[in-house]
């Protein structure tokens, strides 16, 4: 060992020493043969060791712990793990409620699970079905009840259904109403067949007599409703026939397929008169001749079943689907110009109330308001489609003549005429024009209306 | 505090040492805690002394046990005693933030407790402190590889076998280091505190 290495080593025991509480005196004396050249030394290594003696200060050493020691993770750890004492949450829990009242009384007392999601359980229930495979067992007890219900159902609805009828017969229910019943009636019929379910020979007797008496009272005093929807309805209805027939058909089915036949009759003679409205000139040979010699009444013929619209006649029909303003609208239609006007108004003395056809011999209309209600004339020009409003004195254009005659705006009407203004709009935007006429055939003299 | 002045690994002193490294690898946060309260005034001086900076001092320390956290895991006590161990990351610590922030303005106050420690004369107490705020500033002119030898050494308090496993140098390299540095150090205050150079001498 060389000089220096003992020196050093001589070194770290003198200040180990220091360190254990031994003054520097006693620390050199214990080295006495080497005191000469450990002393400097010595003393320059306390000098040292004082100018870093220095200790960091307390706040930093308990954060710089704490920071260590929450880097550690236990701490947070163990904090979350931590669970109350339980005489410590029934205390709270005692507390709490006799703070809060009795509110929180009740709300304590039960309180629900949470709700699952709708869709976890029907995602439970798909797997379900896709981990069986193959569909559930059938059990007689549900199947029983099922079709209890089934045949329940079927007879609420058509019960439910008997009894609007009823009501609806009373007053004057509306053929597209009734229609609407009869196919909802006969379609769970039609469900509960296809389920294997019996159905009463009475319900579907019924279903086609009120069937045929629906298409009977077309033609009367009615418009007819959608003639497609009646032939399926009575062809669903001979099906059902067909089917409840077997191979010893009950009697009352005879009643039923009679009802239809007639009723299958009815419909089809309709649609071959909807179908050709301008029937040939011989077609219209009498009801022409009927009202040719009355160009005064104020009574509408009623419309026959084919007819032809020749000039000088206005035909009045109703418009159900129209409900502007809250009013009932009709449709006036003559050869040259159709529009819509209101029930409630009068044009020229005729009752435009009622359907039917009637003679005219102006070439413009004049259409009053009803007293107290709307105090507007309208003159209509019956060959080109103008309309003025006479209205306190004040004439007002609110359509030019001509198939694209020009529509004044509905907010002037309405500045000039008041609540009346929206009906006048309405009437005016209604006027359908025709085009020019083409050649057509003169009329043999004696089918020509006759003119006063 | 333990004395970190005598840290040689397998000596029989250092068992108890060792189960609070090997209980504080294992999760156990008092191990852990006892471990930063061993060694924070170790890390803090070394740090201080090496930065002369307090505020820099503080958070490097706080950085060194951070990292010390880190690699606790894959510390092995028979390879490298725990103190050179914490010190070498000590010792890289200060490289790097000195490298990240450059040289940073030092402190010129001694700390408190350097002061209070003094006779009672008080002329010779204030001679002595000059010459102690004088001789951290001779410290600092060293060479760097004597520097870092004096600071381990009276500093950090690490021994000549620790203060070579830190830096990794050979022992004897390590004393041939510190005692040039210790000479250049009584060159340097000779000029300015004569009467202290003869004392020592």
């Amino acid at each position: 060992m060389s000089r220096d290495d003992r020196l050093a080593q001589l070194l770290q025991e003198c200040v180990a020493a220091y360190e254990t509480g031994l003054s520097p005196e006693e620390c050199l004396s214990a080295f006495a043969a080497d005191r000469t050249a450990l002393e400097p030394l010595f003393r320059q290594a306390l000098s040292l060791r004082f100018a870093f003696a220095s200790a960091p200060a307390e706040e930093f050493i308990r954060r710089t712990k704490e920071r260590l020691l929450f880097a550690a993770g236990h701490e947070v750890s163990a904090a979350f793990a931590l669970e109350p004492a339980p005489e410590f949450t029934a205390r709270a829990r005692h507390k709490l409620v006799q703070t809060a009242g009795a509110t929180a009384r009740e709300a304590l007392r039960a309180v629900p699970p949470p709700r699952l999601p709708f869709w976890v359980n029907a995602r439970r229930r798909l797997l379900e079905a896709a981990a069986l495979g193959a569909r559930p067992a059938v059990r007689p007890m549900a199947l029983a009840l099922r079709a209890g219900f089934s045949a329940a159902v079927v007879v609420l609805a058509i019960a439910a259904t008997g009894l609007a009828y009823v009501v609806l017969q009373s007053g004057t229910p509306a053929i597209a109403d009734e229609l609407d019943i009869l196919i909802e009636e006969t379609n769970v019929v039609q469900q509960k067949l296809d389920a294997g379910e019996d159905v009463a020979v009475t319900v579907i007797v019924n279903l086609t007599e009120r069937t045929n008496d629906l298409v009977q009272k077309l033609g009367d005093d009615v418009s007819p409703p959608d003639s497609e929807k009646l032939q399926d309805l009575i062809q669903q209805q001979e099906e059902i026939v067909e089917q409840v027939s077997g191979d010893e058909p009950a009697p009352e089915l005879a009643e039923a397929k009679q009802n239809l036949d007639e009723a299958s009759e009815k419909v089809t003679a309709l649609a071959l008169a909807d179908s050709s409205p301008t029937a040939t000139p011989e077609a219209s040979a009498e009801p022409s001749a009927a009202v040719a010699g009355s160009p005064a009444a104020t009574t509408p013929q009623p419309a026959p079943t084919t007819f032809v619209l020749l000039a000088d006649q206005i035909y009045f029909s109703a418009e159900p689907g129209d409900a502007t303003a809250g009013l009932t609208w009709r449709r006036a239609k003559t050869l040259g110009v159709s529009f819509v006007l209101p029930g409630s108004w009068k044009a020229s003395g005729l009752a435009i109330n009622l359907d039917g056809v009637l003679p005219y011999d102006v070439d413009t209309l004049r259409v009053d308001g009803p007293d107290g209600e709307a105090d507007v004339t309208l003159l209509i020009n019956l060959k080109n489609g103008a309309i003025t409003a006479l209205s306190g004195g004040e004439q007002i254009r609110a359509r030019r003549g001509g198939v694209l005659g020009e529509i004044i705006s509905q907010a002037e009407l309405t500045t000039k005429l008041g609540s009346a203004g929206a009906v006048v709009y309405h009437i005016a935007a209604s006027m359908e024009v025709a085009l020019p006429p083409t050649p057509t055939p003169e009329p043999a003299p004696t089918e020509t209306p006759a003119t006063p | 505090m333990t004395n970190s002045f005598s840290q040689t690994a397998g000596g029989p002193d250092w068992e108890p040492q060792r189960q609070i490294v090997e209980a504080a690898q294992a999760g156990d946060l008092e191990a852990l805690g006892a471990l930063y309260d061993n060694h924070i005034n170790q890390v803090y001086r070394y740090s201080l002394a090496r930065l002369g900076n307090i505020h820099d001092a503080e958070d490097v320390a706080e950085e060194i046990f951070l990292k010390m956290l880190a690699g606790l895991p894959g510390y092995q006590w028979r390879k490298v005693p725990f103190a050179a161990w914490l010190m070498r990351i000590a010792h890289n610590e200060v490289i790097s933030f000195t490298r990240r922030n450059g040289k940073r303005a030092r402190d010129t106050d001694l700390p408190d407790e350097i002061v209070d420690r003094g006779n009672d004369d008080p002329a010779e107490a204030t001679e002595r402190l000059l010459a102690i705020e004088d001789l951290r500033r001779a410290v600092v002119l060293l060479p760097e590889a004597q520097r870092d030898v004096i600071i381990l050494r009276f500093a950090a308090g690490l021994s000549v076998a620790d203060t070579a496993r830190t830096l990794g140098k050979q022992e004897n390299n390590v004393k041939v280091l510190q005692h040039k540095g210790m000479q250049r150090l009584q060159v340097l205050m000779t000029p300015k505190y004569p009467e202290l150079a003869r004392r020592q001498q």
